[in-house]
């Protein structure tokens, strides 16, 4: 007798009352815990092959709210270590995309020297004092590492791996990817962020609580428009172009795109982004906007500037 | 850098200069390099290729090797002692005197890798060693947890082997000791271990029971093979007659069929002769028919040559008379001109 995971979830969201879920979440997290029991019970496997793919658990146990002291602490720091070896560009068993990990270990990771001011600092929102210890890496790391400090998010580029660190709630997302994001704030910066390397750009809150993109690229700054409009990639099997293939995407993530020429041929853009997508969820009406979305969107201005733009 | 270093060290064993790559290797592996862990990454992932050319070389290079265990990355520590399992599996009789050092190491990841070793020798070998197994016993206590549940991991995989042996290494640790959980922990290898013995006499059992019912298997086979062969050489005579039977009966039909055919040939053949000879009847009245008309013709043929004679006959006489009346007339026209 097997019961199909879909329909639990189907269940839990549709059917199930207050009492039932409850018991049935129970059960789940009491599986969970036996699970990750077993699985630091063998350090090696813990290690090398833990139980749950990627240490998926522990992701969501962090986001969950649990404490340092009430994570699996021997998976967790294979976690940490697993990636501190990451950010050193050394061999890893997998890459920890998406994964999270407490603020203290990302700062212990980044700023050994000055971790513990740095996070006293940060939970206190004392941030001047915190500029200067970024500052200071800024300048020792040159254009490897740019930040994006908020009262609530720090978002940090190292080399061209991304880490969101959530003051609030203590943790940080490293190597994100498609990790929802769920506060307007954080897309907005996120957003104002990536607009940095961009000329003529224009990012402005919606009453609506939209985000929107206003971007020109000139024509002197133009890309061969015909080649991308018309013509596919390299890949000699993909017949779709670029430029299709680029608005089908933006499509997902924008809920109202213009894109036109004016009389001097210059390009104006405009995006309207919001933290919901067009695209529907399983369950849950329509998904949420992550950062790979976002990313997907300076991708498509990418490829309308030449390749050297001139801010 | 280093990985050149290493294919070095490779192209040295596989020129079979043995004795220049452990030189080598312990001087690539010397604690003064800065970048010592860095190149012990590499080397892990070479341990294999190298144990598998140069058996020799791993043997003499074990004490540096286990030197290793100490590694604090654990990710590192536990490829490095995975990479070793091969090699225990070969050289446990290199490495099994250095255990009982190694087990008592300040170290816990030390302790800990040398018990997860002697679990892979285990695989191949069953250590009967009382003192090695009485210090492993001993871990049992250990301050760290996930030494003790190594620990108890290990005895029941050298139980499994001999679990007699460790079976009174437990009863005599266990005789004057009274700490609990020692002894709890004690009981959950013993239980193992009794399971593992009452496996095993379970399994004799087993084993006789299925020999003896192998046996009657076997005679019960023999003499259905048996029967089966009577049988089959009952049913083969019987086959053997009906054929016979069956030949004798076509044999018969085949002779009459034969004999009927020879009447058939010679009726056929009388009549050819018959009809021969009413061929050779018509032939000679037809001969005789031909003779007559040759006759016929040769008299019409004599007939005709003497009425030819006669014809020239008369020409000829016409011809003397017409020779006559031509003299005459030439004698008469001369007498008028004279």
């Amino acid at each position: 007798m097997n019961t199909d995971p879909h329909s639990i979830i189907e269940f839990l969201l549709k059917y199930g009352t207050k009492k039932q879920n409850s018991e049935l979440l129970k059960k789940i997290t009491n599986d969970i815990d036996a699970l990750c029991t077993k699985c630091q019970q063998d350090r090696i496997q813990c290690t090398l092959t833990p139980l749950c793919s990627r240490r998926f658990l522990l992701k969501l146990r962090i986001k969950s709210g649990m404490k340092l002291e009430e994570v699996p602490k021997f998976c967790y720091r294979q976690l940490v270590s697993l990636i501190a070896r990451d950010k050193e560009e050394k061999r890893t068993l997998y890459r920890p995309i998406d994964a999270y990990i407490f603020l203290l270990d990302f700062l212990a990771i980044f700023f050994p020297k000055h971790y513990r001011s740095l996070f006293k600092n940060l939970s206190f929102r004392k941030f001047e004092e915190a500029v200067d210890v970024l500052e200071s890496f800024k300048k020792k790391m040159k254009q490897n590492f740019t930040y994006f400090l908020t009262d609530n998010y720090i978002i940090i580029q190292f080399y061209k791996k991304i880490y969101i660190a959530y003051l609030k709630e203590q943790y940080v997302c490293c190597l994100v990817r498609r990790d929802e994001i769920n506060d307007i704030n954080l897309l907005e910066s996120l957003i104002l962020f990536f607009s940095t390397n961009y000329p003529h750009i224009v990012v402005e809150r919606t009453p609506d609580n939209s985000i929107l993109i206003s971007l020109k690229v000139f024509k002197n700054n133009q890309l061969d428009l015909q080649k991308y409009f018309n013509s596919s990639n390299d890949d000699p099997n993909d017949e779709i172009p670029s430029f299709l293939k680029d608005m089908d995407n933006i499509s997902d993530i924008s809920h109202e795109i213009k894109f036109y020429f004016d009389e001097s041929d210059n390009i104006d853009i405009k995006l309207d982004v919001n933290l919901k997508t067009n695209i529907n969820h399983e369950f849950l009406g329509k998904q949420s906007i992550n950062f790979s979305n976002i990313q997907g969107i300076f991708e498509f201005f990418n490829h309308l500037y030449k390749k050297n733009r001139e801010k | 850098m280093y990985s050149e270093e290493l294919e070095m060290i490779l192209q040295l064993i596989e020129e079979e200069k043995f004795q220049s790559a452990v030189e080598e290797i312990s001087e690539y592996l010397s604690v003064e390099h800065e970048n010592y862990i860095n190149r012990l990454e590499i080397l892990i992932e070479k341990l294999s290729q190298i144990a598998k050319k140069g058996a020799v070389v791993i043997r003499t290079l074990i004490p540096t090797l286990l030197k290793n265990l100490d590694i604090k990355d654990d990710v590192l520590r536990y490829a490095f002692v995975l990479a070793l399992k091969p090699i225990c599996e070969k050289e446990y009789e290199t490495i099994l005197p250095f255990a009982k050092e190694i087990l008592n190491s300040d170290d816990p990841n030390v302790r800990e890798g040398m018990l997860q070793l002697i679990n892979f020798i285990t695989n191949v070998y069953k250590i009967e060693d009382n003192d090695l197994i009485k210090l492993i016993l001993e871990k049992l206590s250990d301050d760290h947890e996930f030494i003790q549940t190594k620990t108890i991991q290990t005895l029941k995989s050298i139980g499994k082997n001999n679990p007699t042996i460790v079976e009174s290494v437990i009863l005599e640790a266990c005789k004057d000791e009274e700490d609990e959980i020692f002894k709890e922990k004690c009981d959950n290898v013993l239980k193992s271990l009794t399971s593992v013995k009452d496996l095993e006499e379970k399994d004799i059992e087993k084993r006789e029971l299925a020999v003896k019912e192998k046996e009657l298997e076997e005679r019960e086979i023999e003499i259905i093979k048996e029967e089966l062969e009577y049988k089959e050489k009952e049913l083969e005579d019987k086959e053997k007659v009906l054929k016979e039977k069956a030949l004798d009966e076509k044999l018969e039909q085949k002779e009459k069929v034969l004999a009927e055919k020879e009447r058939e040939l010679k009726e056929k053949e009388l009549e050819i002769k018959e009809k021969k000879l009413e061929v050779k009847e018509e032939e000679e009245k037809l001969e005789e028919k031909k003779l007559k008309v040759k006759e016929k013709l040769l008299e019409k043929e004599k007939e005709l040559v003497e009425k030819e004679k006669v014809l020239t006959q008369a020409e000829l006489d016409l011809k003397k008379k017409e020779l006559k009346e031509k003299e005459k007339e030439v004698k008469r026209k001369g007498k008028i001109k004279n």
